[in-house]
């Protein structure tokens, strides 16, 4: 074998490996809830605040309820919705997100998401976030979430949230 | 040619029903956005003085002489802030090189935080020709009032601040004047249709459908 003939596959297989995301798992599940890319935005320095997106699904079997979030990047995670009301834009903190049984729930920058306040150091793109999301009965689910550009509108290689546009959630206030 | 007929059949009823959503979308975008009612009574935008985002002292008139898209927002807004600024970013992409007939204006409401440095840090993420503007909280506040946004803070149980505040984008002429707003929830596509059909006015290339034209007038 000469060399050209040894180089050019693995060169082309490094190609291919750019292209993983770093890292961290794109999906994760415990007890029927799944959770599915999960993403942010990079921060700047003295920016306070991230906010973080994905898709939540729960299994056929039963429906559940997202009621808390943590990570070690902020001081404090709270679950937000969005809302538009005479075109000021409104953040406001929900107890609880429903996932009806059988269908998906997206957490996007148009409606619910994760709040990140008082993140701890700027989220940098290319980097994981680690985010932990608590279920009414599923529990925990420990997942990284990727750290897309300022203006992305979707995980990585995405231009938005992919999945099924899903169920709005029910709001517990 | 006839097999293919119930193709051309099928696409031609995805296009109607394709067109009849975007119209639907686009009235649903247009009902939640604010000045709808005050416009024709009040007019945006006036004179200000504020920093750019490279620290220079910048009034209303070194604005004049090119249409001008203002909007408000700040650095730690997490969700809207950003996908505004992509929406315009994509926009200015789309319009090509009429982009460069634009200068978008990105106002913080959040002056005590948002330093002509953090404007730099945070704009530079976004399309080159957005210029980042803030100022003393007075110079803010003038300038909002100038073009009715409601900023507020709001502080829930845990101390967890936020600020409200409108989210609309203002399309001016190149003389200051106020031509129409744009509602933040619109795609980039829809954003840079309702630029291009004020771009200059009574002379569109393309005739502007119904419903354009109401959300251009607002």
């Amino acid at each position: 074998m000469n060399s050209r003939s040894f180089w050019l596959p693995v060169a082309l297989s490094l190609i291919g490996l750019i292209d993983i995301p770093p890292g961290g798992a794109h999906e994760a599940s415990n007890n029927g809830v799944t959770v599915t890319h999960p993403w942010t935005r990079a921060t700047i320095a003295g920016s306070k605040n991230g906010a973080a997106f994905g898709e939540i699904k729960a299994d056929k079997a039963g429906a559940d309820k997202l009621v808390g979030a943590r990570s070690t990047a902020a001081t404090r995670v709270e679950i937000h919705n969005h809302v538009m009301e005479k075109g000021v834009a409104k953040m406001r903190r929900v107890e609880s997100v429903s996932i009806p049984a059988g269908r998906s729930v997206v957490l996007s920058p148009h409606g619910y998401h994760i709040m990140l306040l008082d993140l701890k150091a700027p989220l940098k793109e290319g980097d994981m976030l680690p985010l932990t999301l608590v279920f009414e009965k599923a529990g925990e689910i420990t997942i990284e979430a990727s750290v897309e550009p300022a203006g992305a509108m979707g995980p990585h290689g995405f231009s938005h949230q992919p999945g099924h546009a899903g169920h709005p959630g029910t709001e517990h206030k | 040619m006839r097999r293919y007929a119930p193709w051309i059949g099928l696409m031609a009823v995805t296009g109607v029903i394709g067109a009849a959503v975007a119209w639907w979308r686009s009235q649903e975008a247009l009902q939640q956005s604010a000045p709808t009612e005050i416009a024709g009574q009040l007019t945006f935008g006036g004179p200000f003085t504020l920093l750019d985002h490279t620290g220079r002292s910048v009034t209303e008139k070194d604005f004049i002489g090119q249409h001008q898209l203002v909007f408000f927002g700040f650095t730690s807004c997490p969700a809207v802030c950003p996908t505004t600024l992509q929406t315009v970013t994509v926009a200015l992409s789309e319009l090509g090189s009429d982009a460069d007939r634009i200068q978008p204006m990105f106002i913080t409401i959040d002056p005590a935080n948002d330093t002509p440095q953090m404007m730099a840090a945070y704009v530079k993420h976004f399309d080159k020709r957005i210029v980042g503007l803030t100022g003393t909280p007075e110079q803010v506040a003038r300038a909002a009032k100038a073009w009715h946004i409601h900023y507020r803070r709001v502080r829930d149980k845990d101390g967890s601040e936020q600020i409200e505040h409108t989210a609309a984008l203002f399309l001016m002429g190149p003389d200051g004047k106020y031509l129409g707003h744009i509602p933040p929830d619109v795609s980039p596509q829809k954003m840079a249709q309702l630029i291009r059909a004020r771009l200059e006015p009574g002379d569109a290339t393309e005739p502007v459908p119904e419903s354009h034209s109401r959300e251009s007038k607002l």
